[in-house]
């Protein structure tokens, strides 16, 4: 039983977590970065406010991971964080947009049916 | 002469100063600020420099009258006990030339609180001086001794005329039942402080505040007068000893016919400021709670925006360090910013719109930061990543 709840949190996934995953793909990314990439052509803008805790949730999920980078010039020092779909990530994302496929074409296949 | 890396040295020293300088300046405006609501609220409560006083007053008297009614003093003049004897040394005042004795004698009767004094207030309610039968007309109301009067036309007439005058007291009065608050004789203090409280005179109430000051509330100091009369006359108790009396406080009877008075001039003042005193005792304490943690988390946006303004970048982080906030604004944030300004400055966007942005971002990421904090504390994190 407790499997079944543990895989049900691993599983659960918000739109803007499911963007994050589908818009880093396999590449590494810092968090400016990630803005960049789900605001280009987004309706409404995602901001530091919300893409940092969902990142955060993402991170306790297991769904990325992430590492320091270098020490730009100019930043006194500070690094940057660069953010990594993990496997598990990957494979959780792969199922939802599976699943969503399939929820298509059933919805297409019953509208083809209901056309007949 | 300085070469180059001891110029920048100094530079660097500068900047940070001057954002120091900047983010304490800033620091220093809010508290002014919190400083000056405070006394807003302060004025808005305590409407003049009496009102405060009688709320520093108001404090301690409730403690005050709790030991005034299980004090020695009631004991010891107690009817029960030894009033016939302080009755008949007492009644050696009643033809006295003074008028301040007359009018000391009736407040020494009526704190008898015995029926037994009614005669002799019946007396002292026909006196030629208008304060002692104002007092003897009062202390026979209290004792419900004015019952037995009722039928006496005299009396009636003479109560009228006393209730036609109170409402009426010329300044003349009132500056005679002031100065009477002075008086070296602690009856006649308590009298006046007695008359002027039944009639409300509210421009009496500093010097009764003054009255209750002092006669030191605490200190338990005696009468110096009256004990110097009472060992030279031999007057009031007399079987008992000096030492016995040293011990009582006699001021305690001036101080509670002043409370009194106070009671009666800001009877309805009090009602309501004695609530409004109560919820601004917590308010203020509301506000020095609310003013300590804003400051804090003020002062360092305030410190990060001035140092954004002076575009001090470089530093930011040194002064972090420095200032031990590296727990409250993480490394990655900082270089979000730095990234941030950079990708701004590359499209070659206005100062203006570079600061504007900049602050947004610190304000998202600041509440970035307090979402994750608040997310962790209700589920902590189980996979900490991969620090490489």
């Amino acid at each position: 039983m407790p499997k079944e709840k543990d895989n049900t949190d691993v599983v659960r996934l918000s739109a803007i977590e499911e963007d994050i995953l589908t818009g880093m793909g396999s590449q590494e990314f810092y968090g400016l970065e990630i803005l960049a990439q789900l605001n280009l052509g987004r309706s409404f803008e995602l901001s530091f406010g919300s893409l940092y805790p969902a990142l955060n949730r993402l991170d306790k999920k297991g769904f990325i991971s992430w590492r320091w980078g270098d020490v730009q010039d100019g930043s006194g020092g500070a690094r940057r964080k660069y953010y990594k779909v993990t496997g598990l990530g990957a494979s959780v994302l792969a199922d939802v947009q599976g699943y969503r496929k399939a929820l298509e074409q059933r919805a297409l296949g019953q509208t083809n049916l209901g056309g007949i | 002469m300085m070469n180059q890396s001891e110029k920048r040295i100094i530079k660097h020293k500068v900047r940070i100063f001057l954002a120091l300088l900047i983010g304490f300046l800033g620091m220093s405006t809010l508290a002014a600020f919190q400083g000056f609501s405070v006394y807003q609220k302060r004025q808005y409560f305590f409407q003049s420099e009496t009102d405060e006083k009688l709320y520093n007053w108001k404090q301690y008297s409730s403690a005050f009258r709790k030991d005034y009614y299980t004090d020695q003093y009631t004991n010891t003049l107690n009817p029960s006990t030894k009033n016939d004897l302080a009755m008949n040394q007492v009644l050696f005042w009643i033809n006295d030339s003074s008028e301040i004795t007359r009018f000391a004698l009736v407040e020494a009767l009526s704190s008898f609180k015995s029926r037994d004094v009614i005669p002799y207030l019946l007396i002292l309610v026909k006196d030629s001086n208008f304060y002692v039968r104002y007092s003897a007309s009062k202390a026979l109301k209290d004792l419900q001794g004015d019952i037995l009067i009722h039928q006496e036309e005299s009396y009636i007439a003479n109560h009228k005329s006393l209730l036609g005058k109170n409402e009426s007291l010329s300044e003349e009065n009132i500056s005679y039942l002031i100065a009477l608050l002075k008086n070296s004789n602690s009856y006649a203090r308590s009298g006046a402080a007695k008359i002027l409280g039944n009639l409300r005179v509210k421009k009496s109430a500093p010097a009764l505040v003054t009255l209750l000051e002092e006669s030191k509330v605490f200190s338990g100091e005696v009468d110096g007068d009256f004990v110097t009369s009472f060992k030279s006359e031999k007057i009031y108790l007399d079987s008992f000893e000096v030492a016995e009396y040293s011990s009582i406080d006699y001021l305690k009877h001036v101080r509670e016919s002043a409370i009194t008075a106070l009671d009666n001039i800001y009877s309805s003042h009090y009602q309501k400021s004695n609530i409004t005193l109560w919820v601004f005792d917590g308010v203020r304490n509301n506000m020095i709670l609310q003013s300590l943690f804003s400051s804090i988390t003020t002062s360092i946006l305030l410190l990060y925006v001035s140092l954004l303004l002076t575009k001090y970048f470089r530093h930011l982080r040194s002064i972090t360090y420095l200032m031990y906030l590296d727990c409250f604004f993480p490394e990655e944030f900082f270089s979000e910013l730095v990234a941030l300004n950079e990708e701004l400055t590359s499209k070659k966007a206005s100062s203006h719109l570079v600061k504007i942005i900049l602050i947004r971002s610190i304000a998202e990421l600041v509440w970035a930061c307090y979402k994750i904090k608040i997310d962790n504390i209700l589920s902590p994190p189980k996979n900490r990543g991969i620090d490489e």
